[in-house]
């Protein structure tokens, strides 16, 4: 007791007291933090997806930029090479477009250049001497301790190799890929040629090719590569006038009839490729944008004009983005607006003052520069997401070679010319898919059963069985998802017929039974009442291996061929090994624990003083069960459903194991799909961060948190008011 | 008279039978027993599973007999095989369809056809078949047969024909024997290897590695003084040329006998016993040694690494990753958990603000745990790992060390994901202890710091157990979000090792959950990897059932203790 009254001690206890109550406090806020930054966390990866793009001028400089036919700059916007006329590349600081250092490439001048499709920084050009002669610019980044050193340089390819056409050179392009250089060139008469070369190597001559000669179309005055080098685009640029030209291979070319971009009434004023050349951009005197996209399995018509852009200004030129499908449209009079084709949106529109005679869009599309006759103005972009609207994400949209708008998820492929295609609705759907056949399986079993163990089981019976359901609650999905994909589905493949006749005749079966024990003396029925999923458990298994077994025959007993078949001959059905209905069953099974768990206890937790006044009254026990139980339990059974439709939007391995993951728009239930959660467990292990497939992938799992926050708080507060409503009691 | 009477009963009979199942039908009866069969679908789904999981998985452990095969292949060919059925199948694709089709019985057999695992991979291929089972024209047993097994390349099925030393053959009598004896013998010296030999060159290779990094960290600091460094490389390297050679040695040693196989059509399969694990003789083993091997496969599965492309050998690194992933979440969850629970309900004023905070607790329960994956991957690995990288790491930049995907972020993020358990039935067990218990320690003059501590603490530490193991046995089954955070395929080397530091945070780990998915859906051959797959989702499910059921007897037992002294 002496102890107690020591100051010294009191000093300590107070201590440990505040001590305690400081640290739990903070821990205790800390968690609460946490959870908000999970949310904060999500909403701000989402959020730049969504802030419209700004175009800012930084600086103008007096630049004389009437030798220029071609300048570029590089991923950093640290330097800009430009081409001359005079045979030299020019390297000039991005910013201060003070020249740095001037590369002679070539004695003697260039009279236009064009870059060598799809390769970057790699060029052509037309010299004067009938000659094309190919360079590129690269830089060297050197660092030493913390210093960058940059040396920018130029360089011949194929050693120097110079291609010499004496007829004359009128337009030209390049095309190149991993096994061969393809040249064509449009000549001053009425032929054309097209060279390739096979094997060529950035050090060695050009040497052996094999060449077509082609009749020139009349009216072309440029000539370019379409996707892969597979195609050529003969193209007029002030009547917009166009041929194709397929090559198959080089001693294999099909020439297709002309055609025209816009009507004859509007007249074309400029147009521009998008990135892949499977599209132009064409303007016209109607102060439009049309994007036309080419159609290869169509032979009728090649282009088909697949967007508008309503600019509402006649456009003089565009500048499409190197890595992206935007482009950057300008007017007479000097305005700009920044654009993106998917989206099918104008972004920003801007001036630079005066119609640019040469811009330059950076690699990144972060930056414009646009060289006037005396200065040039340096403009920066920030536009990192111009891909995703509403449109984009929920609505059908025609893409480069689709005749008609389509919803697809395909966000990724290996050419990066590619247009991804974000529209959400396919994964919405295969979520609901999967939710409505989980739920069509899982809800019946488990309400069903629910009712029967909390009302007509045998006390001991239910003490076993419950804890047995809710055991399977913590089997890993992982495993559930493995027995379906790998052991359930073949199986449900080769007996469809008869799992699909099971589901009508276990229900007969069962009521058959039930009536032939009515008739028994009541004395043994007595006994066995509360015994009956005993006697279910021996019939099922019994009744499901004859079906089983004989399963072949009732197939051809009833559709006179294999149902797979036959559903494909009727109703065009296409059955795939892991579909919705295995999903279903299985997810079914993954969220039975949960909703039978949550059902049982509201069943058997409504007070008893209800039921016995209802038979007291004269119920019958069917009566007071579905008038009075069921009714009083409704907020608890309504809190179960929540629960496992929440459960099964947000399941993740169950599906990645047994839907096939094709993200395809289908409501049948024989086919696959790709839900939200697995298409963030395929694709995010590869997405880089910051890009915009990583934000969608992002939004995509804010999603999924807003449904499953719904369907729980709806879960949430259903209980509390059951809870309030039997509180008394 | 009769006869009419007759008459008129048969069709009263039949209308009560009929009135009387209709009557029944519209009574309650039907319904409840449909409500019956409800339940018993879902406990036959339930056995189902759980029975198809522990035959198949036990199944995988056993010395299966193995056969003697000749059939009949898709090109009339006739071919004799040791192997042994592992799947059978109701249909026969037209590929494997024998083309003397027509001359076999087809009435008597049904139509099946089978899949047989003929091992001998690479030299006899493909190591498994689908085979018409009606052009199988002979299948016994024969005695002679043994199993080895490789360390790569899958078994050996065949009869023994001669063993080799050093190229020329042993004079025996007991070949088995014989084997026996030298299996012993490259087991002893491949021990030596890993345990003397391995070890060392890892601790040398990794000296080595930090002396690297201590150079480019002396390079970004600018010291110039480096002479000390390039000393200490040369003792390495001199060591390391020692330790090469002694390596070189005992392999050469391990090379030195040889096995001569005869396989089903006659020809020799010559098997260096440096590649064999164990071999065992199926047709002719008696229980005892049955027994024997059952438990040696048991062992082995649990502490080999897994081979050929996780097809084969053991899971050890996928349970060790589990168990370490688990323990590290639990160390972080607990306290974590506890804290909360404990604010909520005994410091936190109850309000508006406090039920909103229950409010969202339950509701992250609910939350998909991919959805914690794509913010561990987001936060923990890019924002809190980028910036540990860019701090503490960038010797090794440009190459991140936390900034990607390891065991730290894991545990973490499994940790945000259970925490909501922990919270729940912490604060249950808190509102069961009574106020007037906290009151009257308060009456005696205790602290809240020492009521909390002394009495409601420890009378509450049933339920954190209990949210403690319920925590671990979800985070043991969950996949989904350690896809994203740091599981791989494989890793190569364990979390634990005898380097410093010893607990390695960042690095990557195998996780038996995703080893399922992994084998599952990514191996070459589904058919070879699915025996061991029921047998890794065994262990994975007696893991976790074994979990919940401490958790249910420890809540038990301490529940117990407690009313009794709270009586």
């Amino acid at each position: 007791m002496t102890t107690e009254h020591s100051p010294r001690t009191a000093r300590r206890r107070a201590l440990v007291d505040g001590l305690l109550r400081v640290t739990v406090t903070t821990g205790g806020l800390s968690v609460v933090v946490a959870i908000v930054v999970v949310l904060i966390y999500l909403i701000w990866m989402v959020m730049p997806i969504f802030l419209p793009a700004t175009v800012e001028h930084v600086r103008t400089e007096p630049f004389d930029s009437r030798d220029v036919l071609l300048a570029t700059t590089d991923a950093h916007n640290e330097s800009l090479a430009a081409v001359t006329r005079g045979g030299s590349v020019r390297f000039l600081d991005a910013r201060s477009l003070e020249t740095q250092a001037e590369v002679q490439i070539y004695n003697g001048s260039f009279l236009s250049v064009k870059p060598i499709f799809p390769r970057s920084n790699a060029y052509a050009a037309k010299t004067n001497n009938n000659e094309l002669i190919f360079f590129r610019v690269y830089s060297v980044i050197r660092t030493e301790g913390n210093q960058r050193f940059v040396r920018n340089q130029a360089e011949l390819l194929f050693d120097g190799s110079t291609i010499r056409f004496d007829e004359g050179i009128f337009d030209f392009d390049v095309f190149q890929d991993e096994s061969k250089l393809r040249i064509v060139v449009l000549g001053p008469t009425l032929t054309s040629s097209l060279r390739e070369y096979k094997d060529v190597d950035d050090d060695f001559v050009l040497s052996d090719f094999d060449e077509t000669r082609l009749s020139r179309a009349e009216f072309a005055n440029q000539v370019l590569f379409g996707p892969q080098g597979r195609y050529i685009y003969e193209l007029n640029t002030n009547n917009g006038r166009y041929r194709v030209i397929a090559i198959s291979s080089i001693d294999k070319i099909e020439e297709s009839r002309a055609g025209e971009f816009t009507s004859p009434e509007n007249k074309v004023v400029a147009i521009a490729p998008v990135l892949g050349r499977n599209s132009f951009l064409v303007s016209d005197h109607s102060g439009k944008i049309t994007q036309w996209s080419l159609l290869p399995a169509r032979t009728d018509r090649n282009f088909i004009p697949i967007r508008e852009f309503d600019v509402g200004e006649v456009i003089h030129s565009i500048e499409s983005e190197k890595h992206r499908k935007g482009f950057i449209a300008l007017a007479a009079n000097g305005n700009g607006h920044l654009a993106h084709t998917t989206s099918n949106s104008i972004l920003a529109t801007f001036s630079v003052g005066e119609l640019p005679k040469l811009t330059v869009l950076s690699p990144r599309a972060d930056q414009l520069t646009a060289f006037g006759e005396k200065e040039a103005h340096i403009f920066a972009i920030d536009n990192e997401h111009p891909e995703l609207t509403f449109t984009t994400l929920f609505k059908g949209v025609l893409y480069e070679g689709y005749s008609e708008p389509t919803m697809n998820w395909q966000s990724s492929s290996a050419d990066t010319a590619y247009e991804a295609k974000y529209s959400l609705v396919p994964l919405l759907v295969g979520t609901v898919k999967t939710a409505f056949f989980a739920m069509l399986f899982g809800i019946p079993l488990a309400i069903f059963g629910a009712i029967y163990t909390a009302m007509f089981m045998t006390r001991r019976m239910r003490r076993f069985v419950k804890p047995v359901v809710e055991m399977l609650e913590s089997l890993p999905t992982v495993v559930i998802g493995f027995i379906a994909g790998l052991w359930f589905a073949p199986i449900v493949e080769a007996k469809l017929t008869s799992i699909l006749l099971l589901t009508l005749f276990i229900p007969i079966s069962i009521v058959l039974v039930g009536f032939v024990f009515s008739r028994l003396p009541e004395m043994i029925n007595d006994k066995i009442e509360n015994w009956r999923e005993l006697i279910c458990v021996p019939i099922v298994i019994t009744l499901g291996s004859f079906v089983l077994g004989w399963d072949t025959e009732l197939s051809q007993f009833l559709f006179g061929t294999d149902i797979k078949l036959w559903l494909y001959e009727i109703a065009g059905i296409e059955y795939e090994q892991r579909n919705a209905f295995i999903i279903g069953m299985a997810m079914g099974l993954a969220i039975i624990p949960t909703i039978f768990s949550i059902a049982d206890d509201a069943i058997h937790n409504v007070p008893v003083q209800l039921v016995r006044a209802s038979v007291a009254l004269g119920a019958t026990r069917w009566q007071t069960m579905s008038r009075v139980v069921l009714f009083a339990a409704s907020g608890g059974i309504f809190t179960a459903v929540m629960i496992g439709l929440s459960k099964a939007v947000g399941e993740t391995m169950i599906v990645l194991m047994a839907s096939g993951n094709s993200p395809i728009l289908d409501f049948s239930p024989f086919e696959g799909m790709r839900t939200l959660t697995a298409n963030i467990a395929i694709e995010m292990p590869e997405t880089e961060v910051g890009s915009t497939h990583f934000r969608i992938l992002i939004l995509l799992a804010l999603l999924l948190f807003a449904m499953t926050f719904t369907f729980n708080t709806l879960a949430d507060n259903a209980r509390r008011r059951w809870r309030l409503r039997y509180a008394q009691s | 008279m009769p006869k009419a009477n007759d008459l008129a009963l048969a069709p009263t009979r039949t209308r009560l039978v009929r009135d009387s199942f209709l009557d029944w039908f519209s009574s309650s009866e039907p319904v409840v027993w449909l409500c019956s069969a409800c339940i018993a679908l879902v406990l036959i789904a339930i056995f189902g599973v759980l029975g198809l999981i522990a035959v198949r998985g036990l199944a995988y452990f056993s010395a299966a007999p193995v056969h003697t095969f000749e059939y009949t292949d898709h090109d009339g060919a006739s071919q004799i095989v040791f192997g042994r059925v592992i799947e059978r199948l109701d249909t026969v694709p037209s590929a494997i369809r024998t083309s003397a089709d027509a001359e076999l019985d087809t009435t008597s057999e049904p139509e099946q056809s089978w899949l047989i695992k003929t091992g001998n991979k690479r030299f006899n291929p493909p190591d498994y078949r689908w085979v018409d089972s009606r052009a199988i024209t002979r299948k016994d047993l024969d005695d002679r047969v043994v199993v080895i097994e490789r360390t790569a390349s899958g078994n050996v099925y065949g009869v023994i024909e001669g063993i080799f030393q050093s190229g020329s053959q042993i004079e025996t009598n007991d070949r088995w024997n014989e084997l026996q004896i030298r299996l012993e013998r490259v087991q002893e010296l491949r021990n030596q290897i890993q345990e003397q030999v391995t070890l060392e060159i890892n601790q040398v290779n990794f000296e080595l590695e930090q002396l690297r990094l201590e150079a480019r960290r002396r390079d970004l600091n600018s010291q110039l003084n480096q002479s000390d460094l390039a000393n200490k490389n040369q003792t390495l390297t001199t060591r390391y040329a020692i330790l090469q050679d002694e390596l070189e040695r005992l392999n050469a040693d391990l090379a030195r006998d040889e096995l001569h196989i005869r396989i089903a059509d006659g020809r020799i399969l010559t098997v260096p016993l440096q590649d064999t694990v164990r071999a065992w003789m199926p047709n002719v083993m008696s229980l005892k040694e049955h027994t024997a091997h059952y438990l040696d496969s048991i062992w082995s599965f649990l502490l080999d690494d897994p081979r050929e492309s996780n097809t084969e050998g053991g899971v050890f690194p996928a349970l060790f990753g589990t168990v370490l992933m688990v323990l590290l979440m639990s160390v972080v969850v607990t306290p974590v958990g506890v804290v909360a629970a404990l604010y909520l309900r005994e410091y936190a004023k109850q309000g508006p603000f406090v039920r909103l905070i229950r409010i969202a607790v339950v509701n992250l329960a609910g939350v998909p745990s991919i959805v914690y994956g794509v913010f561990g991957l987001g936060l923990f690995v890019y924002v809190v790992g980028g910036t540990l990288d860019s701090l503490f790491f960038t010797q090794s930049l440009p190459a991140p060390t936390f900034g990607t995907p390891g065991l730290l972020w894991a545990s973490l993020t499994l940790a945000m994901l259970t925490v909501p358990v922990v919270i729940v039935t912490t604060e249950q067990g808190l509102d069961r202890i009574p106020n007037s218990i906290r009151e009257g320690s308060s009456a005696l003059g205790a602290t809240k710091a020492e009521t909390l501590l002394k009495i409601v603490l420890p009378m509450a530490s049933p339920s954190i157990l209990t949210g403690m193991i319920l925590a671990v046995a979800r985070a043991a089954g969950e996949v989904a979000p350690l896809v994203l955070v740091g599981v791989v395929k494989l890793a190569p080397s364990l979390p634990i090792d005898g380097q410093f530091p010893y607990l390695h945070l960042e690095r990557k780990f195998m996780h038996l959950g995703f080893h399922i998915y992994d084998l599952a859906f990514q191996s070459p051959n589904v058919y070879a990897a699915k025996p061991l797959l029921f047998a890794t989702a065994l262990l994975l499910l007696l893991m976790i059932v074994l979990l919940n059921l401490a958790a249910i007897v420890m809540r038990n037992r301490l529940e117990s203790k407690y009313e009794e002294s709270s009586v």
